[in-house]
């Protein structure tokens, strides 16, 4: 009985979290709009280097370790139209890379133990290759034909054309007045200018968008986990088309592939599991980390009515799911990412310090730098 | 692969799934005993013993192996639940392993026993230590699984018991008239029944012992 309450009192708290994170979306869409066509050109303007985007995707999501929020933020900001589609796609891009740090930095905690290590970092760093080449690829390929944003498009209008809106629409029925009613308190009521608080807005979206994503994670582990235990045997090392539907499944559910990727870290560095088998389920990961920015776009379109943040969400999880189908089937591809992983772990089991160094230059000074040089050089 | 998917709402929990796999660790190990026990102190005719004891000794292995990995999967996805019981179980499971060795060596006695041991001279030495041995295993079984502390105290007594009784038979086995080949076999019973005796009396006291003090069972009692 006990048990049952303790599982209610979660989905109950999931599903506040969740309708707050909606909310989040649509505040945060509202104070973008709020700050005007010189704000959106400026932005734009910054963001209209590729380069750059993904750069700022890189950095920005391994500085909050979240690719759901930096992809929900960057959902909101087309949504409410201060980014375009395609200044976004090298951002979301971006983001894919960073993410990886978390389970990079879950791998250092082996670092006494010199043969766990080497494992514990390989396990870690093929998505951080895996992401890599996929960006590597797509990402020219991108620049020179815009493939995703064109599918992401016809996926989107084919979404609006079965009733999209309409689809959205109970979304902004239940959301909208929360979201007018903080507006209206902000804006007439707090006493700050108007360009003030718009600022208070948007810093007070981030802040509900960031908090509820770390307690739904927190929440939908907690309550997914233990089925999740019960399995892992059984079904984990049946096949990799099973690994990547785990994968999908329990990252859609808990919207944070992190989690997933960072759970696998001490079972391979354990020799619980092998490289093999963590790969495909990294994969599925990758993959079911999408849903948070799909969902971020239906809110974000219903509070704005446009449609473009949900052509950056299907860009986002096109390029996980053309990745993996590029990526995981052909042998020879397959082996690329193990292998510059199992380097890596190579390298860091001879001297522990390259893995440090690899970390800080992947997804700190290497973005950074490469910022500041794209700007001066402009 | 539906079937996998529906095995992902119908699978055990880590609890149930390690002590079941446990309990089949003393399962088998106490079969093992059973088997050597009949062959080598009842002159009981087993066919392929050896082929038999070493399966089960590996299948023991392989469980001890497959709970360990279990316990890591568990901390890796839940690292504060539970924690006290993996400790315990990464414990428990080595003496339910070196159990199926000792049985295993108990086998090896009887490929260098030069004749049938005379069942009055066992018996006159031992005194029925073969059977309380069996009690024990179910004992400490049923007061591991059952978190049973009133089981886990009287298995503590009867063990103490049971290895004085080892050290007396050792003694006497020194001063006795028997055959070199006798005397060395029926020490290295003495000998291994003793160290059964101690790993059975791990398992049960780790329902009443402390973390720190798994396995000192014996020192604990001295204090007291």
């Amino acid at each position: 009985m006990k048990a049952k309450l303790n599982v209610l009192t979660k989905i109950l708290l999931i599903a506040f979290f969740l309708y707050l994170f909606l909310v989040s979306i649509g505040l945060m869409g509202k104070a973008f709009k709020g700050f005007g066509a010189g704000f959106a050109e400026n932005l734009i303007r910054t963001t209209s280097n590729p380069f750059i985007g993904l750069f700022i995707g890189i950095l920005a999501t391994s500085l909050i370790q979240s690719s759901s929020t930096t992809t929900s933020i960057v959902v909101g900001m087309v949504g409410s139209g201060v980014l375009t589609v395609g200044n976004a796609v090298p951002i979301i891009m971006g983001a894919n890379i960073g993410t990886t740090v978390t389970n990079t930095l879950v791998s250092l905690g082996h670092f006494t133990r010199r043969d766990e290590f080497r494992r514990a970092v390989s396990a870690a760093t093929v998505h951080d290759f895996f992401n890599l080449i996929c960006v590597a690829v797509m990402f020219p390929l991108e620049l020179a034909t815009g493939f995703l944003q064109k599918i992401a498009t016809h996926m989107s209008s084919a979404f609006a054309d079965f009733g999209g809106i309409k689809f959205t629409s109970p979304i902004k029925v239940i959301t909208q007045p929360v979201i007018d009613f903080i507006k209206h308190l902000l804006i007439d009521f707090s006493g700050l200018s108007k360009n003030a608080a718009y600022i208070l807005m948007l810093v007070l979206s981030v802040v509900i968008l960031f908090f509820c994503l770390y307690f739904i994670v927190k929440l939908m582990k907690a309550l997914v986990v233990k089925k999740v235990e019960a399995v892992l045997d059984e079904v984990l090392r049946k096949n990799a088309i099973i690994g990547i539907i785990a994968g999908v499944v329990f990252t859609t559910i808990v919207q944070s592939s992190s989690v997933t990727t960072s759970l696998l870290v001490p079972l391979v560095a354990a020799g619980v599991i092998t490289m093999e088998v963590a790969f495909p389920i990294t994969i599925g990961a990758n993959i079911g980390t999408t849903g948070t920015a799909i969902l971020a776009s239906f809110a974000s379109a219903a509070a704005t009515g446009n449609v473009a943040a949900i052509v950056i969400a299907f860009v986002h999880f096109l390029f996980n799911l053309i990745g993996a189908l590029f990526i995981y089937p052909i042998k020879i591809f397959r082996k690329v990412p193990i292998s510059l992983a199992n380097s890596l772990g190579d390298l860091a089991h001879r001297k522990r310090g390259y893995a440090i160094a690899y970390v800080l230059g992947l997804f700190f000074v290497v973005p950074s730098l490469l910022i500041i040089i794209s700007r001066y050089l402009k | 692969m539906f079937k996998n998917l529906l095995g992902f709402w119908k699978g055990k929990d880590f609890l149930a799934q390690v002590f079941g796999e446990f309990k089949e660790m003393l399962d088998d190990t106490k079969l093992m005993y059973e088997m050597v026990c009949s062959t080598l102190l009842e002159n009981v005719e087993e066919p392929d013993l050896k082929k038999k004891v070493y399966e089960i000794d590996r299948k023991v292995n392989n469980l001890q192996k497959k709970i360990r990995r279990r316990i890591i999967e568990h901390l890796s996805l839940q690292p504060t639940v539970d924690v006290n019981t993996c400790l315990l179980l990464m414990s428990v499971v080595k003496d339910a392993e070196r159990l199926g060795d000792y049985c295993k060596n108990l086998y090896e006695v009887t490929e260098i026993v030069e004749k049938p041991i005379d069942k009055a001279v066992f018996s006159q030495y031992f005194n029925g230590l073969d059977k309380d041995i069996l009690t024990l295993f179910e004992r400490a079984k049923e007061a591991f699984i059952e978190l049973d502390e009133f089981k886990a105290e009287a298995s503590w007594d009867f063990e103490h018991k049971m290895a004085m009784q080892c050290d007396h038979i050792l003694k006497e086995i020194v001063k006795s008239q028997l055959t070199v080949n006798e005397a060395v076999c029926l020490a290295l019973i003495a000998r291994h029944f003793k160290r059964i005796v101690a790993h059975l009396t791990n398992i049960a006291t780790s329902v009443i012992l402390p973390l720190s003090e798994l396995d000192y069972f014996d020192e604990k009692r001295a204090l007291e």
